[in-house]
């Protein structure tokens, strides 16, 4: 199998809105400070039709997760050039084509970056407006379901 | 001479009608469905440019069975159409062995903001603008 090609050519074709809330609770010290963000990505995709799907959800807890002060879910979908180009035999032995890493990192970076816009606007002016989504490296993220 | 009426004549007769309404959709599903794999069929044979008895001789069948098969009312059993497609290396109906394939990846970030004020600040589009301009002229007159 030929080796991922380093870049990716894609375009977004739609961004929804699947879920918006937060919570006050008038007994709390303000402004808050110190927040946990939980990001999940799940990508879903269409090889024959060049079609990648993102859906990103977004639990803002205090510091020590216990508490959900907001979230956030929206899905993104790519239209990708030539997307088998980028799946690749994995390493970890199933024989599977499995999406490549550049693939990966393209889509959930642009995935975290649209939602961190689209979490700042939904808590705009309320008690979480300081809470922006920090930078993420996509290779951070940790994969949770290889199925 | 008399010229012929060239004029559509809308006909309608109850009975064509009622057996229009009284058509099972599931029948008629089935139906298109049994059409239209005989002609994807047809199709694969012209593309290779075979006639009915290439594809009969094949698969050890007579001519008029598969005749009967392009007739559109034969109902295919799996092993036919994997039998068919064998034959001629031409998927009758494409079926992916794949599932879509599906990744989940989780990070938790944890962040900290810097406490300049003791109380809730309301963000810069709420603040009074003459508020805003002081704290401009404020920061300006410190940085010199």
């Amino acid at each position: 199998m030929p080796e991922e090609p380093v870049a990716v050519a894609l375009k977004i074709v739609s961004i929804n809105l699947l879920e918006s809330s937060f919570s006050f609770d008038p007994q709390r010290k303000y402004p808050l400070v110190s927040f946990s963000h939980q990001v999940k990505v799940e990508n879903g995709f269409d090889v024959e039709k060049n079609i990648a799907i993102s859906v990103v959800h977004i639990t803002l807890t205090d510091a020590d997760g216990n508490e959900i002060l907001g979230q956030v879910k929206a899905n993104l979908t790519f239209e990708v050039q030539d997307l088998k180009q980028h799946f690749q035999i994995s390493e970890s032995g199933n024989n599977e084509p499995a999406p490549g890493q550049v693939l990966m990192a393209t889509l959930n970076s642009i995935a975290i970056s649209t939602m961190r816009g689209i979490m700042f606007m939904s808590f705009k002016g309320t008690h979480l407006h300081n809470a922006i989504l920090p930078i993420i490296d996509p290779k951070a993220l940790n994969p949770q379901v290889n199925d | 001479m008399k010229k012929m009426d060239k004029k559509t004549v809308e006909y309608s007769s109850p009975r064509v009608r009622e057996l229009l309404q009284s058509r099972d959709p599931l029948k008629t599903a089935r139906a298109r469905k049994r059409m239209l794999i005989a002609a994807r069929i047809e199709d694969i044979l012209q593309d290779l440019g075979w006639k009915k008895k290439d594809l009969a001789e094949k698969l050890g069948k007579k001519p008029s069975e598969v005749t009967k098969w392009l007739s559109g009312t034969h109902n295919f059993t799996i092993d036919t159409l994997v039998d068919i497609e064998h034959a001629t290396g031409k998927a009758v109906i494409p079926v992916s062995e794949k599932r879509a394939p599906k990744m989940v990846w989780q990070i938790v970030v944890r962040q900290e903001i810097k406490a300049e004020h003791e109380e809730f600040i309301p963000p810069v589009g709420l603040l009074n603008p003459d508020t805003l301009k002081s704290s401009v002229f404020e920061k300006v007159v410190n940085y010199a």
